[in-house]
């Protein structure tokens, strides 16, 4: 539960009966978007993300046979044409990637964190906090981002993230992030689509109502794509409390993709 | 001495001796950070001073039975252990292990980052109760005030975590109550009273305090699986995406 909008209908409720219907346990309407006590939007709570697909392919895509991976309806706004600028060493290596057998490569299925964009759009509740100086995420996957708003630089190069390391700033009510210095280790989506340690993430979060956030990132990685890509989703307010999920702990599905992968361990040192 | 006199020097003896006292009180009186609401500021990077991870080190009050299962998880800790397969530690075994954490901290929640596998805690000010029938790794954590200590109930755990690496245990009947307390700028006394009925025969405590660790801009990953797994080579380098090693 999203105390804090819980506490702005309330208020509200205080002088409009109509908004009384809309008390915590009923859906909650769009108000105007808080604010801090500084002015900045107040974006604190839970959102899950209107992910479009984007864990299993970020291009709009059909399900697979079988359905065993979901459809998406494609989140890429540049390039106009919605297509992942892939260097063809990258789209050889997300192939092989999304074949059956290479999915126990995927670090999300070994429950690792997610990186950026992807903890992002990875179907899964987020809790919003804004406590002085900082935006901090956390995942229900269990894992952090903690976003800096002192102004200070990236660390070292040599120093590096899972999560990359997040600098952010107010462009007038958008929260712009400077995520670098990652460690190249995650992947897009199940689908295998690339990223690398050259990875540099500029997201936008802009507030749309009480209820709704517009999430944009463009991603640059020269090491495996010809140029810039955008992605575009919203992250809509949740009603829920965060809660835990032990994916390490009950892990039911990495054996399986073991079993796939070793089954094919062969033809796959012959095919690379 | 006349009377006069007498009492001239038991005045000035009066005087001094408040007056160091009262200088006294002055220099022991701890300035800490306080939030914008007044309440006493937590945010900052902290890490747990002591072994208290290794071994708890107090003599905790088990029942019987539940003293021979200590013995027998003691013999079998390098795989009975729920660290040894980098599960998530519990409550009050995540605040005193050998690694980092980040405090958070607003009107109606203080969160917990912590490096250790990129493990959090919320937990709620606000006045807000745990859901029913509902347990976790790392328990449930409702919040209060109580003057300047952070009073946190922590609920609805599971039965498969350790409270240190030498099998000391307990059950899904644990309640820890923890105080969070900040003697000076940089230090937090922390303390966790013990309860489970359905192991021990009475409550008992974790003494442990929190410093504050200034040499840390950020706070650094730790995650212990994929570590686990890096060594293990169950997940192996690209070395085309990945850092490389320096």
């Amino acid at each position: 539960m999203s105390i804090g909008l819980r506490r702005g209908q309330l208020a509200i409720a205080a002088v409009t009966v109509f908004t009384a219907l809309a008390l915590p346990g009923r859906a909650i309407e769009p108000q105007p978007i808080g604010r801090m006590p500084d002015g900045k939007p107040d974006m604190s709570g839970v959102y899950e993300p209107d992910h479009g697909g984007g864990n299993y392919g970020l291009e709009k895509h059909e399900p697979s046979k079988g359905n065993l991976a979901p459809g998406g309806r494609g989140i890429i706004v540049d390039p106009p044409d919605g297509k992942l600028p892939m260097q063809p060493w990258a789209r050889g290596e997300q192939n092989h990637r999304a074949l059956p057998e290479g999915a126990y490569d995927d670090p999300s299925v070994h429950c690792f964190p997610d990186g950026i964009p992807r903890s992002m759009y990875h179907p899964q509740p987020i809790e919003i906090l804004q406590p002085p100086g900082y935006v901090v995420f956390l995942f229900e996957r269990m894992y952090w981002r903690i976003v800096t708003l002192d102004g200070r630089p990236h660390p070292p190069d040599t120093t590096r993230f899972w999560q990359g390391d997040s600098v952010g700033r107010w462009e007038g009510d958008t929260l712009v992030i400077d995520v670098a210095n990652f460690n190249g280790k995650t992947w897009l989506n199940e689908n295998g689509e690339v990223l690398s340690h050259e990875e540099h993430v500029v997201e936008r979060l802009t507030p749309v109502d009480s209820n709704t956030i517009t999430y944009e990132a463009t991603i640059i990685d020269p090491a495996v794509y010809t140029r810039p890509w955008t992605i575009r989703f919203p992250l809509r307010r949740s009603t829920d409390q965060l809660l835990e999920q032990a994916c390490h702990e009950d892990n039911q599905e990495l054996p399986y993709l073991k079993e796939l992968k070793d089954a094919a361990a062969p033809a796959r040192r012959v095919g690379r | 001495m006349t009377c006069r006199r007498r009492m001239l020097a038991y005045l000035v003896t009066v005087f001094v001796v408040a007056a160091v006292a009262a200088s006294f009180t002055q220099s022991v009186v701890p300035v800490i950070p306080r939030a914008a609401d007044g309440r006493p500021n937590l945010q900052g990077i902290w890490q747990a001073v002591g072994d208290t991870a290794t071994d708890v080190g107090v003599s905790i009050p088990y029942q019987p039975w539940a003293a021979e299962k200590q013995v027998s998880n003691f013999k079998e800790r390098q795989t009975e252990d729920p660290l040894a397969n980098c599960y998530l530690p519990g409550v009050p075994r995540l605040m005193y292990m050998p690694y980092p954490f980040q405090m958070f901290q607003t009107a109606t929640t203080v969160a917990i980052a912590f490096s250790w596998s990129l493990d959090f805690r919320i937990i709620y000010t606000d006045g807000s109760v745990p859901p029913s029938g509902i347990d976790f790794w790392l328990g449930d954590s409702r919040g209060r005030w109580e003057g300047d200590t952070l009073v946190v109930d922590v609920t609805n755990h599971n039965d498969k975590t350790w409270f240190d690496k030498a099998g000391n245990f307990h059950g899904a009947g644990l309640h820890v109550e923890e105080r969070y307390t900040l003697i000076d700028a940089d230090t937090i006394q922390y303390t966790a009273r013990i309860q489970d009925p359905d192991v021990f025969a009475a409550p008992w405590t974790i003494d442990v305090r929190l410093l504050r660790q200034k040499q840390l801009a950020r706070l650094p990953e730790f995650h212990c699986n994929a570590e686990a797994e890096e060594r293990s080579g169950a997940f192996e380098r690209n070395p085309r995406t990945w850092y490389p090693k320096r």
